[in-house]
């Protein structure tokens, strides 16, 4: 966990000089300037509505005397808002859990799969893997690659539909008693329709195909580069199938996932996982104390 | 059909609507209104704040002319500022006339290079250009297979070398590939990296010092957040390029980045990517994209009818044509024409501030126009000056050039009849009269 911990402040450590300055100069001025605030938080892309709530309740809770107040205060009301239920994310190992890996075009799905096996491999478990993203040009052989470098059997028929392959998958992983199924899926904007369809024929294939024995999962995979159009993709996503978690890539860059935070917040799901980089072990479980004091410290 | 935003807008603009003057407290209401909806578009926190100044800056002070609203004035302040932004007019890819056009794409991950790439290819390959893609994004899993996949579906070569991971040089020799078998266009579809990848970026610059593209095109996710302008600042800084390429724009994203891009980086837009089939491919308008940002075209139809309203000369010569008792026919056409650019006769009463909510129900027939404008045009420019020469006779070959009955006719010319005499009564009573509101156009 420690070394979690590391990756992820010195992934934040820029976000944590910025709002850490910013808040000393807040304190220069020994008056609490909410607009200096509310520009912190905006630029994490936040998001407006969610940012003006934060300040009105901020101003409302408490009467800040220093900056440790101040910093406590906010901490406070931040980790109070998010769910901090991510043990969604730890599996039990003595039974199947299939999790299917939805979110829009190169938002990470693949990889976030790659790293995610080898999350659970390095947990001990026996995983296979899906490959239902028969649309985008050698989709299949990207995840290929993944499972060969994860040593995981793969699941994949060209000539197949989707719901085809995840069907079959499903079968292969009760017959051969793994512990853990992950579906990759096609990347597809919120917006398509048929598309969106598609999806929820693979989601409802799935569902016919267990019992109360097997646990099913299903996680948005959001860019966290991505602005308040991450509102509308949750919205529509949770539209066709059911969303029981987050996970939010490429926070290796200078791109905080305010928008997916706020969306955590607002519909009270979890965030499972972090995004840090390409490799297979560039992805930290979520900690909501860690994030948040990462952005705040 | 007006939305929330507009609703608030109208809400916002009503305070100032009948004070002669803009004065900073009677827009301050409606500029933290656009505020949020710059915010809600994703357009960088400073970028916006910026862009909220100069618009005040523009108005205040600003005497409201003759039929036109302080809303309207203001919107429309906004739309020109936002378009001027965005850069005025579309920009096409520039090629080397004679000899090999290169073309290098940079972005951050997943941003959509490598479809863009084939798109970009097919575009190319249809204006009569031979053209090569070229596989240099040696780092993700099957990144060279995909591209090779979408060459094989557009009948388009891909340059690869497999055995090699060095991006420098496969670009390189793709250009010597290309010259040896008369391809006189190369794209060259590089990794995605990250700004703050310093190895990576140094990487990218080599490739381009080497390869000297005709252009590098910077390729942005249309979803992208307020990060895009560290992102965008640090490709130009460090690589550079010549243009922006603005993908997924078939999903309903805002696209408020570009505004926040292009206020940092003075670089034209010149593809806009919308889906996954290969020809989806579209150049950029920045009217367009100041529509969309502003959110679904309705504070749009707002602004377009400000700059009809603002089209003061033909303005004042209708005017006086009323005033004169001179309006004929020929003006009621051009009247009816303006309408018809300005979109659906419904949304565009629904956009007038004020009556916009009244009206949200209301049986509206925009094939009512289309009749009028068929009638009017069979009429020869005589019987337009003068309606009154408009016998039986007349009128009936009216009807049969029009593809009308007699009874639309003769209806059309009785509302015209009617509108002339409201007009006068109105010049009776007061002095002075603004352009005939939408109202006036009752047409059935
Ligand atoms: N820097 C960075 N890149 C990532 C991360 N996750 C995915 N990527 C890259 O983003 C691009 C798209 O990822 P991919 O898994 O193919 O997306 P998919 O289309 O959703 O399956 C690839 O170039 C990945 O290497 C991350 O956490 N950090
Ligand atoms: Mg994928």
């Amino acid at each position: 966990m420690n070394i979690f911990k590391n990756l992820l402040k010195e992934t934040f450590a820029k976000t944590k000089d910025n709002i850490k300055s910013s808040i000393k100069s807040i304190f220069g001025d020994t008056k609490i300037n909410f607009e200096d605030l509310e520009e912190i938080l905006l630029k994490s892309d936040f998001g407006l509505e969610f940012t003006e709530q934060i300040i009105n309740e901020l101003k409302k809770t408490s009467n800040f005397n220093d900056e440790k107040d101040f910093n406590n205060s906010l901490k406070y009301l931040l980790l109070n808002k998010i769910n901090k239920n991510n043990s969604n994310a730890d599996l039990d190992i003595n039974k199947l859990t299939i999790i299917q890996i939805f979110g829009v075009n190169g938002s990470g799905k693949t990889t976030t799969i790659g790293k995610l096996t080898n999350y659970y491999i390095s947990k001990g478990f026996k995983i296979l893997i899906a490959s239902c993203d028969t649309f985008r040009a050698a989709a299949n052989e990207q995840l290929k690659k993944w499972a060969t470098l994860n040593e995981t059997k793969i699941i994949e028929d060209f000539s197949k539909d989707p719901a085809s392959v995840a069907f079959e998958a499903v079968k292969t992983a009760k017959n051969e008693k793994y512990n853990l199924l992950f579906i990759d899926t096609a990347g597809r904007l919120h917006t398509n329709k048929n598309l969106m369809l598609e999806l929820q024929k693979i989601d409802n294939v799935i569902t016919k195909s267990i019992d109360e024995n097997i646990l099913k999962l299903n996680w948005l995979i959001v860019d966290g580069n991505s602005g308040q159009n991450a509102n509308k993709q949750y919205e529509e996503f949770s539209k066709f199938v059911k969303i029981d978690g987050l996970i939010i890539t490429k926070l290796d860059g200078t791109s905080k996932g305010g928008s997916v935070f706020q969306i955590a917040v607002n519909n009270n799901k979890p965030i499972l996982f972090l995004g840090i980089g390409e490799k297979k072990d560039n992805l930290v479980k979520f900690n909501p104390e860690d994030y948040i004091n990462s952005l705040l410290e | 059909m007006l939305d929330e935003l507009t609703e608030k807008l109208e809400k916002a603009l009503k305070k100032i609507t009948g004070q002669g003057k803009i004065t900073e407290s009677n827009i301050s209401e409606t500029l933290r209104e656009i505020r949020r909806v710059l915010l809600d578009a994703d357009v960088n926190y400073k970028v916006a704040k910026d862009f909220i100044e100069k618009v005040k800056e523009k108005s205040l002070g600003q005497e409201v002319i003759n039929s036109v609203t302080p809303g309207q004035l203001i919107t429309k302040i906004i739309y020109d500022e936002l378009v001027e932004l965005l850069g005025n007019q579309s920009s096409e890819l520039e090629v080397n006339p004679n000899g090999l056009t290169t073309i290098m794409l940079i972005g951050l991950q997943g941003s959509g290079k490598t479809t863009f790439s084939a798109k970009l290819a097919k575009y190319l390959k249809n204006k009569k250009q031979n053209v090569l893609l070229v596989a240099a994004d040696v780092y993700r899993p099957a990144a060279r297979s995909q591209l090779k996949i979408l060459g094989s579906q557009i009948n388009v070569p891909v340059f690869s070398i497999d055995e090699s991971n060095d991006p420098v040089t496969i670009s390189v020799e793709s250009l010597k590939y290309a010259k040896e078998n008369g391809l006189n266009t190369v794209i060259i579809d590089t990794a995605g990296r990250l700004h703050v990848d310093d190895e990576m970026m140094i990487e990218a610059a080599k490739i381009k010092e080497r390869v000297k593209p005709t252009q590098t095109l910077f390729v942005v996710d249309s979803m992208t957040g307020q990060d895009a302008v560290n992102s965008a600042k640090a490709f130009h800084e460090k690589v550079d390029f010549d243009g922006v390429v603005l993908t997924k724009m078939d999903g309903d994203s805002r696209g408020g980045c570009i505004l926040s891009i292009r206020a940092i980086v003075d670089r034209p837009v010149k593809f806009v990517s919308l889906g996954e089939k290969l020809d989806s491919l579209e150049l950029f308008y920045p009217d367009r994209m100041a529509s969309r940002i502003l959110g679904k075209g309705d504070i749009v139809s707002l602004v377009e009818k400000a700059q009809a309203q603002f089209d003061e000369k033909e303005a004042e010569d209708l005017e006086k044509k009323f005033r004169e008792n001179k309006f004929d026919l020929d003006d009621f056409l051009k009247q009816i024409k303006m309408i018809k650019k300005m979109g659906s006769l419904k949304s565009l009463l629904g956009m007038i501030p004020g009556i916009g909510s009244q009206i949200k129900n209301a049986d509206v027939d925009d094939k009512q126009l289309i009749v009028v404008e068929s009638i009017i045009q069979s009429m020869t420019k005589q019987e337009r000056a003068n309606p009154k020469i408009l016998n039986g006779s007349r009128r009936k070959r009216i009807a049969r050039g029009s593809g009308n009955t007699i009874q639309d006719v003769n209806r059309l010319i009785k509302q015209f009849e009617q509108m002339q005499q409201m007009m006068k009564m109105l010049n009776k009573n007061s002095g002075k009269f603004n352009l005939p509101n939408m109202k006036n156009f009752r047409i059935n």
